[in-house]
């Protein structure tokens, strides 16, 4: 009877794993009703999610095959290679720095930090080794070397006051109603949101994540556990909010 | 099946993809879950730099594109830190000899010697990890490097004896030199073999290669120091270890903070 959740879900996700969704969608009105109840708590829900039907989900589970293969090309010297590579993998890590960061100047920059970096150690990644993980692990150093270098200057340069101003700025405005994802986790720690949004935002498995982020898998599982019971508790409050 | 069973299945389930009935009956009747699988369905990955940057990014790149030779395989760097490690040590017991290893008894040298082995295998496959962004990690290094030095601290409290010592500082500065030199040894090929790696890290990697090379100094001190003495043994040959780590450590944190501001 649950099947017919994935049946209905999935509609919004028109993503490449829909063949394989598709043998397990049969279709049910408990599926439909699971959904209506969604859309009663959270009434944006469905035009949200008719939103990424747009295809955001699309990249990270179709493009990961031959992201490898371009890499290696660029580690070649393939500019064609390397262009489609940055092609391919800058919208994810834009999401991720505008996600952590909270502004798009300053994901800007991080990006093209991150491309240089990435183009400064690109013999370091293993013809066979899943890029990803590679790839957000320098991205993920590249955020934390920054902020290091800006909780420096920002001590010297200006108040504690103001410092609160700037972190506590909120991500960009949504056309919803709702609280955003960014609003939603900004309260958990830093850690735990990185982890959530490499999972999310970005689509990494949680192993990816464990390499990305050099921890072990269960350390990353228990990070999980810890966001979502947080969020658990806090959902409730939000939901009220809306 | 509770809420925290359902947890490996909220995003898929908040992606659309399949999950197995038992969650997906739990997310269906949990209002508290079924928010979670909403709120998750909102993250926004939709964003996108501008193409004039990505533009920017890419000439940038192809100005400078090179082909590189991709780092070594793990298997060869992990050998070639072993046979650094074993051959400073072996250097060093050939000029002073292996009268510690004749003082110790049966018990003593198969406790210190396999620790050392597998202490010295854990730190550098641990280091080889930790110099390619990305690698699976298995045992987080601070708790290898701390887990290693209390078995040794164990050990060595447990299986050797207190014996009176007149020159306790004197003798044991001297080990501590040695073992600190051959530790410098392996630390300096150390970072011949691994400079092309990108030690994301750098106190993490810095705390295994000083671990490393410290074990190789304790490995030697083992083998030529015929000093029995408990507190010689913990103070003097583990604190080449010790010392050994904390100075790659400080190594370390040097290197970051150098990086960070560039």
């Amino acid at each position: 009877m649950f099947l017919g959740v994935f049946f209905n879900v999935r509609n919004f996700f028109p993503d490449p794993s829909e063949q394989i969704a598709g043998m397990h969608g049969q279709g049910s009105d408990d599926g439909a009703s699971v959904l209506n109840r969604g859309q009663r708590d959270f009434p944006n829900a469905q035009s949200e999610l008719s939103n990424r039907a747009a295809g955001e989900c699309a990249p990270s589970l179709s493009a990961s095959p031959s992201l490898e293969q371009l890499m290696a090309g660029y580690q070649k010297g393939d500019a064609v290679a390397a262009q489609n590579l940055i092609d391919s993998v800058s919208g994810r890590l834009y999401a991720f720095f505008s996600s952590q960061l909270g502004s798009r100047s300053r994901a800007d920059d991080m990006l093209q930090e991150a491309w240089l970096r990435i183009h400064r150690v690109r013999h370091t990644y293993r013809p066979g080794e899943p890029l990803l993980p590679w790839i957000y692990a320098i991205a993920r150093r590249v955020r934390v070397d920054d902020y290091r270098r800006r909780h420096r200057t920002e001590r010297r340069e200006v108040g504690p006051a103001a410092l609160e101003n700037v972190r506590a700025q909120p991500i960009a405005a949504q056309p919803s109603t709702l609280p955003s994802f960014a609003e939603l986790i900004a309260p958990l720690p830093d850690n735990q949101r990185e982890v959530l949004t490499m999972l999310k935002v970005n689509g990494l498995s949680i192993e990816e994540v464990a390499r990305a982020t050099s921890s072990t898998v269960g350390s990353v599982k228990q990070k999980v556990h810890r966001a979502y019971d947080r969020l658990r508790r806090l959902l409730p409050q939000k939901g009220g909010e809306t | 099946m509770t809420c925290r069973d359902v947890e490996p299945s909220m995003v898929p389930y908040a992606a659309g993809r399949p999950i197995p009935r038992a969650a997906a009956a739990h997310i269906a009747g949990c209002e508290r879950c079924r928010n979670l699988a909403a709120l998750l369905s909102r993250a926004d990955s939709s964003t996108a730099p501008g193409p004039e940057q990505l533009q920017y990014i890419k000439s940038e790149i192809v100005a400078d594109i090179q082909p590189v030779k991709p780092l070594a395989p793990p298997a060869v760097l992990f050998a070639l830190l072993l046979a650094a490690s074993i051959a400073a040590a072996g250097v060093g017991v050939s000029q002073l000899g292996i009268a510690g290893w004749r003082a110790r008894d049966a018990i003593q040298r198969i406790a210190a010697f396999t620790i050392l082995s597998l202490g010295s295998v854990l730190f550098a496959s641990s280091l080889v990890r930790e110099i390619a962004p990305g690698s699976r990690v298995f045992v987080p290094a601070s708790r290898s490097i701390a887990g290693v030095l209390a078995i040794f601290t164990g050990i060595f409290a447990a299986l050797f004896q207190v014996h009176p010592e007149r020159a306790f500082v004197a003798t044991g500065l001297v080990c501590l030199r040695i073992g600190l030199e051959c530790a410098f040894a392996v630390a300096a090929i150390s970072w011949l073999i691994l400079r092309r790696g990108a030690a994301l890290n750098r106190t993490a990697a810095g705390a295994l290669a000083g671990a490393l090379a410290g074990i190789s100094g304790l490995a030697l001190l083992e083998t030529f120091c015929p000093n029995l003495n408990r507190y010689h043994v913990l103070v003097w040959h583990l604190g080449a270890a010790v010392g050994s780590t904390i100075a790659g450590i400080l190594a370390g944190i040097v290197a970051q903070r150098i990086d960070t501001q560039r």
